[in-house]
């Protein structure tokens, strides 16, 4: 029971319910979930999946990133690019995904160590990073080795979908950070800056962390997303900063920070995913769509910040208890 | 221990997932009952609101025919992500065939790969986009542009000095209508292009490139521009207390209006319709029902030279002030029709002011296109 009790209370289980319940829907309305849905799922959502798990981690410390959409189109633009330069598939995607990595750093200094907000900062950035890519890739165009695409849509070791392995190396990236005493600092951070910078957290190198770490998921992204296409377009990811927000918040992550963890981005942003499925299979007249998308997620919003909001009571409860 | 509790959901999920595996019969030659998608990749402005509606209309006359058995429809926000999704979510309902209009012509891989290896018929509709074993329908910018640019030419007896305002530079329909206008030019050596400016194909944009060139040169003899930008000159011409020339128009139910307002205005509208999609539709109904299509009918794609598998659907119809069935630029056009401007206003009495003059290839236009 008590791990029932656990698992219920847990921030990101409203956002996993949600997804259970739609996928069963989904599974229900289509005649059965195939195999084939759930690679094809993966395959799609890896890219935005990565970004809600990146954007996740700026908002545990209280901060938000909306430049990872603009990142997204770089890296894939860069990709092409690279790859029609005459680098090979494994050259072109590491250079993409170096290309995210300094973006993040370069988001991580503004916010970190120049202190600017990181909405402002991040607002900046992103219309500078889709210039970039603008620049280099300025229409749709260009082509991917299909080995490319082969590689993402197989196995690796096997039997584990290539997808679920790249989400893996950020999700097993952030446990590990999770364990080290970095993982409570950037807690604390969130919860009151003020008071972790009086305890002697480094709050410029911790925001300098997490923004790098947020582009490290967007260069990842950036790679599922074209391998998926093999193709480069230089708006491919510019939906995706805010979708990956909402997904972050639908998974119980707290826009004031310090509350939640990765899984509720990924949760959140499979959610999302799943919907857009739910409501095409539901065959609905296309003026309806928008509106019921819409109404769902918003439903979605309320259950999951309100399932939040009771663990919040009880955690203001139990501070203010243990405290006095 | 609550990633225990999620790996038993997991688990179960899975093995729920495994024994559910739809086994997909292959489809026998059938000539009726077929479930068509289409996958929209932009949906906010009345044009591709009216593409969606055409589609709907043609789906449920097919609907009663018993043609199709259903169809789905979905649309997205330039989100590429999302259409992929949605496209997915199409197979997975198990339809025939899936009509895109794609986000941007090469997102759509991973989707049309899957949905071949399923044996499902992929139509690229509207905005062209190059992948193998597709038939690509869309609208014919290069006739559209040369149309008009022809008319110009005729209606300055090809001498004159002409202002050209553009589309947003570098966009591929851009790029085809230029060049229409390039060769038509070509034939015209006393013509004398004074500038060209890109508009954007905004009205405010055109507006303001208009005006500029209002205050640089003195003598304007006509302007040469595309669609939706018509309305930005003539404002131009209207802040400068100018005498509007003859130029080319758009084919909006308010430029008609305006222009049958304006007794001395010369101009032109040729539609770029919004039926293209539901050409699309037409095309892939033949196809289903395992149908040819007449090489000779089929073109390089757009997006890639080395494909010939692109249908041109041709402008349904060229409003000039009296129609002109036998002028030089109707040549060759089977499924246009030259009307006047009256005809076109009748067309249009029942659309809102937004609405684009629309048509579609009728099924007897569209039998000619195959074997």
């Amino acid at each position: 029971m008590n791990k029932v009790k656990k698992l219920i209370s847990w921030n990101a289980f409203p956002a996993l319910l949600l997804f259970v319940i739609f996928l069963g829907i989904n599974g229900i309305m289509t005649g059965g979930l195939s195999v084939s849905f759930f690679r094809s799922f993966i395959s799609t959502n890896a890219g935005a999946i990565c970004v809600a798990i990146g954007v996740t981690a700026t908002i545990l410390v209280a901060g938000t990133d909306i430049s990872l959409g603009s990142i997204v189109s770089l890296v894939n633009v860069v990709i092409v690019t690279a790859f029609e330069k005459g680098f090979s598939v494994p050259q072109a995607a590491t250079l993409g995904l170096l290309s995210a990595l300094l973006c993040g750093m370069f988001n991580g200094f503004i916010v970190g160590v120049m202190r600017i907000n990181p909405l402002l900062a991040t607002f900046a950035t992103s219309t500078a990073f889709a210039g970039i890519a603008l620049w280099i890739l300025p229409y749709p165009g260009g082509y991917i080795d299909f080995s490319f695409g082969d590689w993402y849509l197989g196995n690796m070791f096997g039997f584990i979908p290539t997808p679920v392995i790249l989400i893996g190396i950020l999700v097993i990236l952030w446990i590990l950070v999770m364990k080290l005493p970095m993982g409570l600092h950037i807690y604390a951070l969130g919860k009151d800056v003020k008071k972790a910078y009086a305890s002697g957290i480094n709050v410029a190198a911790l925001r300098f962390f997490v923004h790098t770490f947020a582009g490290l998921a967007a260069g990842i992204a950036g790679i599922c997303i074209s391998a998926n296409i093999c193709a480069g377009s230089p708006t491919v990811g510019s939906t995706m900063s805010m979708n990956s927000i909402a997904a972050a918040v639908i998974g119980g992550v707290s826009l004031n920070g310090g509350i939640g963890g990765i899984w509720g981005g990924i949760f959140g942003a499979s959610f999302l995913s799943i919907l857009i499925s739910i409501v095409v299979s539901a065959n609905l007249s296309s003026v309806v769509q928008s509106f019921i998308q819409g109404l769902i997620l918003l439903i979605g919003v309320t259950v999951s910040i309100a399932a939040a909001d009771k663990e919040l009571k009880t955690k203001i409860k139990r501070a203010i208890g243990g405290k006095r | 221990m609550k990633k225990r509790v999620l790996a038993i959901i997991m688990a179960g999920l899975m093995a729920a997932s495994m024994s559910s595996v739809c086994a997909y019969a292959e489809a026998e030659e059938k000539t009726e009952g077929f479930y068509i998608g289409l996958s929209n990749g932009y949906w906010g402005n009345t044009w591709r609101a009216q593409m969606v509606e055409d589609f709907e209309t043609k789906a449920e006359e097919y609907k009663e025919q018993g043609i199709l058995s259903d169809y789905m429809i979905s649309n997205t926000n330039s989100d590429a992500t999302e259409q992929l999704n949605q496209i997915n979510a199409m197979i997975d309902s198990g339809v025939d065939a899936i009509l895109i209009d794609a986000v941007s012509p090469t997102t759509i891989k991973s989707a049309v790969e899957k949905a071949k290896a399923k044996g499902i018929l992929v139509v690229i509709a509207n905005d062209p986009a190059a992948y193998e074993d597709t038939i690509c329908v869309c609208g014919d910018n290069y006739t559209w542009q040369k149309i008009q640019a022809m008319w110009l030419m005729e209606q300055i007896e090809g001498k004159g000095d002409i202002v050209k305002i553009t589309g947003v530079s570098g966009n591929a329909a851009d790029t085809i209508r230029e060049q229409a206008n390039d060769d038509v030019l070509a034939d015209y050596p006393d013509v004398n292009v004074l500038t060209s400016a890109p508009g954007n194909w905004s009205q405010t944009d055109a507006q303001s490139v208009m005006t500029t060139f209002l205050s640089s040169y003195d003598n304007i003899d006509a302007v040469l521009e595309q669609d939706v930008m018509a309305e930005g000159v003539i404002k131009a011409y209207e802040n400068a207390n100018k005498d509007i020339p003859v130029m080319t128009g758009d084919y909006t139910k308010s430029f008609f209006t305006k222009w049958a307002e304006m007794e001395d205005l010369n101009t032109i509208g040729v539609p770029y319709a919004p039926g293209n999609a539901t050409v699309a539709l037409e095309v892939a109904v033949r196809l289903l029902q395992g149908k040819e299509i007449d090489e000779s009918n089929l073109v390089a794609n757009p997006m890639d030279e080395n494909m010939i598998n692109t249908i041109m659907v041709a402008p349904p119809y060229v409003v000039t002030k009296e129609a002109q069935p036998d002028a030089a630029w109707m040549e060759g056009l089977e499924n246009t029709e030259a009307i006047s401007l009256d005809e076109a206003m009748e067309l249009l009495k029942d659309s809102a002011d937004t609405a684009a003059l629309d048509g579609y290839m009728s099924d007897e236009a569209v039998d000619k296109l195959f074997k």
